[in-house]
């Protein structure tokens, strides 16, 4: 044995030149799960610890780096998946295999496909989604490619008062949330309750349902959840894109508003709530809105009223000075019609005056003092009186031919 | 003035004056009585209608404070 020692260095050297052999240079497309980052970001380089699991058992470890030249696919992976750059997560890797006998086997980094995580986490968010339709078809539909669940179809109230928040203590997202609310130029007032809880991490989604529980049991009810993080938009979603607060959040009595933002996708969590946007300003600002259209429309129907008031009365005067206009128009028909009627009657009583009849021309003729209407009792050689106008003649009848 | 004379009531009876001076079924003797009805009526009618219209300017007032 003695004979055959050689140092560590001499034999480490020959498992490089081995491994030299067969890998140098030779770029491997590998998949496997983060399970340890240490980042230096202001270095420039980034220690991976790789694996390969089957449930929990681990198959395969391997320790990575992604060195400076490559550091920047971590930026690139980040931005075009929109998900972060840590453990637990499953990548497709363009990678080298080094081995020096000081620092033993690492894989270097060179690449990371982006599309193979999205593409994995579209998948499990797909499973997760189906899942929600064929298991609780009550709380959720798809219709034309869309989800229609629950808390979509819930009215909302007329005006949003009574605000639940729930988000992590210390968020800037909250932070935004409350001081977009607060400090409102219209001056709205609103009443805003927090339910603080951690909302990333391993047990976030039992705190977040177990919040959710407890603002659905406050009476009366609020007029709406608002669910809130970050200042600006995340990187991936955790517990919001689980099963079970899925199925919550869509079966909720409450209208759910998230504000969880994320660069470029949509969690579960938004796809099932009453209204999902893309960051907690937006939020507030839509329940601004929201208050601001309704005082808008209950301002346009009192200006109505009072429109329609004002013009009422107009109306009346008219139609009292119509009223007197009417009065005044029959009485003095009413007096013109009978002086008509008088004028009348005095023509006619001028006109059957005897005198006047006499006056014309006319005479009576009379015999023994009698009127006569007709000349049935004369007879020639009788005398008769002729009235006149002006006086009574005395005649003696000579001759008399009575008309056919 | 009866005192449970209401605005439309007043309306509705100038509205038969008008009608019977319209026919002419009242008779002279009753014509004057009959103006002077109407002319308590209208003053009635005006007088309330600028009450209400005070009332209601007023509440308005109350209410934009």
């Amino acid at each position: 044995m003695m004979n055959a020692a050689i140092k560590l260095s001499e034999l480490l050297d020959m498992v490089m030149d081995v491994l030299n052999d067969q890998f140098y240079g030779e770029e491997y497309y590998i998949i496997a799960e983060t399970s340890d980052i240490k980042n230096y970001p202001e270095r420039s380089y980034c220690f991976v610890t790789l694996v390969e699991k089957e449930g929990s058992k681990i198959l395969a470890k391997a320790d990575a780096v992604i060195w400076s030249k490559s550091y920047h696919i971590i930026s690139d992976f980040e931005f075009t998946s929109g998900v972060k750059f840590e453990r637990n997560i499953l990548l497709l890797l363009k990678v080298t295999v080094d081995y020096s006998p000081v620092f033993g086997l690492k894989l270097q980094i060179n690449g990371i496909d982006a599309s193979f995580t999205l593409g994995n986490i579209e998948l499990q968010r797909r499973q997760i989604l189906n899942d929600l339709v064929s298991k609780y078809p009550s709380l959720v539909k798809e219709i034309e490619g869309g989800l229609v669940t629950i808390n979509k179809r819930l009215v909302r109230p007329v005006i949003f008062k009574r605000i639940a928040v729930i988000s992590a203590p210390g968020s800037d997202g909250l932070l935004d949330f409350r001081h977009e609310l607060e400090h409102n130029p219209r001056e709205y007032r609103y009443v805003i309750k927090e339910y603080l809880c951690q909302i990333q991490g391993n047990n976030a989604e039992e705190y977040i349902l177990q919040q959710m529980r407890i603002v659905k049991s406050v009476k009366p009810a609020y007029d709406a959840l608002v669910v809130v993080r970050g200042g600006g938009s995340q990187l991936d979603f955790g517990p919001f894109d689980t099963l079970d607060l899925g199925v919550e959040i869509a079966g909720f009595p409450i209208p759910v508003i998230t504000g969880i933002g994320h660069e470029r996708n949509v969690s579960i969590a938004d796809m099932v709530a009453h209204l999902s946007l893309k960051t907690p300003t937006k939020a507030a600002n839509f329940l601004l809105e929201h208050n601001r259209k309704a005082e808008e429309d209950i301002e346009q129907l009192a200006s109505f009223v009072l429109l329609r008031s004002r013009q009422r009365f107009v109306n009346e005067d008219v139609r009292i000075g119509m009223m007197e206009e009417r009065i005044s128009t029959s009485v003095r028909k009413y007096f013109n019609s009978h002086l008509n009627k008088l004028d009348r009657m005095q023509l006619t009583v001028h006109l059957l005056n005897p005198g006047n009849i006499l006056a014309r021309g006319f005479a009576m003729v009379k015999k023994a003092d009698r009127i006569l209407n007709d000349s049935s009792t004369i007879k020639p050689g009788d005398t008769l009186e002729i009235v006149m106008s002006d006086a009574i003649i005395g005649t003696t009848v000579n001759q008399k031919s009575t008309k056919e | 003035m009866k005192t449970n004379l209401t605005y439309q009531k007043a309306l509705d009876e100038l509205n038969k004056i008008v009608a019977e001076i319209d026919s002419e079924t009242i008779p002279l003797d009753q014509l004057s009585e009959k103006i002077q009805r109407a002319g308590e009526l209208l003053e009635f009618c005006r007088h309330k209608l600028r009450e209400t219209e005070e009332a209601f300017e007023k509440g308005l007032k109350k209410i934009e404070e």
